[in-house]
């Protein structure tokens, strides 16, 4: 419950500061019963619901056991239901408020040490640990991989996916392994082709929207499933010091669960890094959900890059962000 | 005189061939070097060596410098098996007088 807490935390932290509004105070709600009662107002209140871009008077994020919530001049807008803060509580709920400089210091610390990327390679070199970890609106993956050879390293993943309307989730936590099927070193270039294998324990919902109780409430019906999935991922690269290009098939299934995501990334970087540099990358990806969300999504992101430290950060064309963290020891 | 003139070219002869067998660095060319993770990779293996003292990458230059401890070397063989253990490939390895630093510097500088 605490990882979620702080994940969570950071996470809509950072929407919040890039959406550049302050006043804001963010609060967790942490029983359903919240949940429910939060989601009606904001459904009723912002129909243009948003992961903090715009500015509704209230947006919010959801996950699994929480909605992070940021309250903007409610008040003003005769929402009369909602708490006073500083507040305990929310329509009777246990509820944690961040003031905003906590949050925002959270933004920093999460940006300056943490943040990890797309396409990594699952492979850094022999002898060589790996830790990702990636994030859009619709995904979260970590990834902590071991290479006892540069051809192949084992390793575990954690995965989370949800629709675009939330009313599905998936939670899985797969061992996997990774293979560098084919190295082409070049002069000054190199490509690679890579496969994964991974299997584990998949956990998913699906929430159905089956009546409305009165008006503003609805009624809904949430179904949970626990079983046994795989992944398999291919991808492949080719880079030179100045121009990257990648793709990637990625396939989670089990038995009642499918979902594929597909990701093309082209980059170039302005000017030929050393490995003392920072190296500079500007990268335009295309993303083909199939599954729980079918839709495309294009974006572009920049790529830091300085040893063992890779950091991306950028927004897909509805302005959704996306980063990731790679660091290799 | 004729027998001084051996001796100077002797003498010439035993101090090229120590400088030969206790060389400074290495330098090896390599294919395949375009990032900094693939710099780490070689960087880590050549510094496992016993004989390793400091280690120099220049993706520019698509190169790796090894600083020799005194008096210790790195074969050609373990050199190619540890650089296609790390996932490159060597195209070429050159021993050399010339401190690590003087060497480094040149390879900086575009020479």
């Amino acid at each position: 419950m605490q990882g979620y807490y702080w994940r969570d935390s950071v996470f809509c932290g950072i929407f919040a500061f890039i959406s550049g509004t302050s006043g804001e105070l963010f609060a967790v709600l942490e029983s359903d019963a919240g949940i429910r009662r939060l989601s009606t107002i904001v459904r009723k209140c912002a129909p243009t619901e948003s992961f903090g871009f715009a500015t509704p008077p209230i947006t919010y994020c959801r996950s699994q056991q929480y909605v992070w919530a940021f309250f903007r001049n409610a008040e003003s807008l005769g929402f009369s239901g909602l708490p006073k803060f500083p507040a305990q509580t929310v329509f009777g709920h246990p509820m944690r408020i961040v003031p905003p400089a906590v949050a925002l210091t959270l933004v920093l610390i999460a940006t300056v040490l943490a943040v990890p990327v797309a396409h990594a390679k699952p492979i850094a070199y022999a002898d060589g640990t790996t830790f990702m970890h990636e994030r859009d609106r619709n995904t979260r993956q970590t990834e902590l991989f071991y290479a006892p050879a540069y051809w192949w390293s084992i390793g575990l993943v954690q995965s989370e996916m949800q629709s675009d309307d939330k009313l599905r989730q998936m939670d899985a936590s797969y061992a996997q392994v990774n293979f560098l099927l084919k190295r082409w070193n070049l002069s000054g270039a190199q490509g690679n082709i890579f496969a994964s294998l991974g299997t584990g324990i998949v956990n998913s919902t699906k929430e159905s929207i089956v009546g409305l109780a009165h008006p503003g409430h609805t009624m809904s019906q949430r179904a949970e499933y626990s079983e046994s999935g795989n992944r398999y991922a291919i991808q492949g690269d080719y880079e030179t010091r100045q121009i990257y290009t990648s793709f990637k098939v990625d396939v989670q299934q089990t038995p009642l669960f499918f979902e594929r995501t597909d990701t093309g990334q082209i980059g170039f970087s302005p000017f030929a890094h050393d490995y003392d540099d920072l190296a500079v990358w500007f990268v335009a990806q295309v993303r083909k959900y199939r599954g729980m969300n079918d839709k495309t999504e294009a974006g572009a992101f920049v790529r830091l890059f300085k040893k063992n430290v890779w950091v991306e950060i950028g927004m897909n064309e509805r302005r959704k962000s996306q980063m990731m963290l790679m660091i290799n020891y | 005189m004729k027998s001084l003139k051996l001796i100077f070219v002797f003498a010439t002869m035993i101090v090229a061939n120590a400088a030969f067998a206790n060389p400074k660095t290495i330098q090896i060319g390599l294919d395949g070097l375009v990032c900094a993770f693939c710099a780490q990779g070689v960087e880590k293996k050549m510094k496992a060596q016993p004989a390793t003292d400091k280690v120099f990458i220049s993706l520019e230059k698509k190169v790796a410098v090894i600083a020799l401890k005194d008096g210790q070397d790195i074969t050609d063989a373990t050199i190619k098996s540890e650089i296609t253990d790390a996932g490159y490939v060597v195209k070429s390895i050159a021993r050399s007088e010339e401190s690590f630093d003087a060497l480094t510097k040149k390879i900086k500088a575009g020479k």
